[in-house]
């Protein structure tokens, strides 16, 4: 099988508001990565990205203003590509990816770019003024569940109440995220390290999840080129190659918002065990192992469905110091994560894997490094994209 | 919760949303407040019994009060 390779990619800034409208970011850092990859616009002929969200609130959705999709990409560079396709669920970008790896391995495609963007609208990301509640909304709204917060309370406080964790073991977690954001120069949250005690002053906002839990709404833009490992070899940066993939969804239909712990970790334990088969790769080859963190308490989530530790053993892991990367603990927040760059909805991890497996991590670069997870959204609706360098 | 997206909700908080799964079925799940708030009786797994919260004319909304033992 044709084996897909990263070749090249760029990351705009990430900021609270951009001066530059959504669109305009979106077609410049796609220029940029074009160009970073050696390669010339008139070469692209697919487009894949996972354009969802905000969807929550009062929001209207404009391609191009708070949104941006693959066609309006094409469109926007003057290409009429062969291959344009976007990823609708939450798992986003790890659909897209998919999606890219899909089109470049059938021939659908020979140059397959991947964007993100993400918008932070005005007024608060998940307000709404609904009066009338309708469709999936009818069974949470009255009953005064919405929004992501609740949301992920639900299972959290299922995982407190049956395992354990305390407060000051979810501030290492986050303490760590910015971390490594404040190294990170395009980050949002570029030289702003948090303590653990800013952390644990902090209001609970759906009890125990405070602001901190949660990653900051942005507006960014990151995008990848994708194309065959023969092709990737005549570009001009060392080709990171996607090793596998994996997704898992639950079975049972649940009202929307409503996710239970045993859902989210069934998913998961299938996530691991489809990936370690279709990748051929086993935890110990994991140098880099990036995990998803727009929640907190996803951390733990992943951690126990990767199996780097028992079920209901990842606070005790985190508590000890297993994921303090400067430490020698597990380096799954060394991309910053979404807590540490900003709500760029999986972006974070798979840049940290293509930077350090193409050798390009700079000061942050780190030595012997083959093979790497970008984990993505929430197991039970995401997914996990592997990649090594060799 | 000590805080919502939703109106209407703003004298209610901070109010607690329970996951309450039905005898009737099971993994039959409805979310709602659990009007008690707060309490040592407040884990998983404990009993609950249904209400019905008058919001307007002709419309309740079923919510939860902890199962007396």
């Amino acid at each position: 099988m044709t084996r897909v390779a990263i070749a090249g990619y760029a990351q705009s800034p990430i900021v609270r508001n951009a001066d530059t409208p959504l669109g305009e970011l979106a077609v410049q850092t796609v220029r940029d990565a074009i160009a970073d990859a050696g390669l010339a616009v008139t070469q692209i002929d697919g487009f894949t990205t996972g354009s969802l969200l905000p969807a929550m609130g009062d929001h209207a959705s404009r391609d191009g203003v708070t949104c941006v999709t693959s066609d309006w990409v094409a469109q926007q560079l003057g290409v009429n590509p062969r291959f344009a396709a976007g990823f609708q669920g939450h798992g986003q970008l790890s659909g897209a990816t998919m999606l890219a790896v899909q089109a470049v391995a059938t021939g659908a495609a020979d140059y397959v770019v991947l964007h993100r963007a993400l918008h932070n609208p005005a007024g608060r990301y998940h307000q709404t003024a609904m009066a009338y509640a309708e469709g999936d909304a009818q069974w949470v709204a009255p009953q005064g569940l919405w929004g992501p917060l609740a949301m992920i309370a639900l299972p959290y406080n299922e995982y407190l109440q049956r395992y354990g964790g305390r407060r000051e073991t979810m501030a290492k977690i986050v303490v760590e995220a910015r971390r490594h954001g404040a190294r990170i120069p395009w980050s949002v949250w570029h030289d702003r390290p948090l303590t653990e005690d800013e952390y644990l002053a902090a209001p609970t906002l759906a009890d125990p999840i405070c602001r901190f839990d949660c990653d900051l709404p942005v507006d960014g833009v990151a995008a990848f080129v994708f194309t065959t490992e023969e092709r990737a070899r005549d570009l001009p940066h060392p080709p990171v190659f996607v090793a596998g993939y994996a997704q898992g969804h639950p079975t049972v239909r649940r009202a929307m918002l409503h996710w239970t712990l045993d859902d989210i970790m069934g998913a998961g334990n299938e996530i691991a065990r489809r990936l370690w088969r279709s990748s051929g790769l086993s935890r110990a080859d994991i140098d880099v192992p990036q995990l998803y963190d727009g929640f907190a308490p996803f951390i733990y989530f992943w951690l126990e469905s990767l199996g780097y530790c028992g079920l209901g053993e990842a606070h005790a892991l985190v508590d000890s110091g297993g994921i303090e990367a400067d430490a020698g603990g597990l380096p799954v927040l060394t991309g910053g994560g979404a807590l540490g760059n900003g709500r760029m909805h999986g972006v974070p991890q798979l840049l940290e894997c293509y930077l350090q497996l193409s050798g390009r991590a700079g000061e942050r670069q780190r030595v012997g490094v083959h093979a790497g997870l970008a984990c993505h959204s929430s197991p039970h609706f995401g997914g996990v994209v592997a990649y090594t360098n060799v | 919760m000590r805080d919502t997206f939703l109106p209407g909700f703003a004298d209610d908080v901070p109010y607690v949303l329970v996951d309450v799964e039905l005898d009737e079925q099971t993994d039959l799940r409805v979310v709602s407040r659990l009007l008690d708030g707060e309490g040592p009786g407040l884990r998983v797994g404990a009993a609950v019994r249904v209400d019905f919260d008058d919001v307007a004319t002709g419309t309740s909304i079923p919510v939860f009060r902890l199962e007396v033992a």
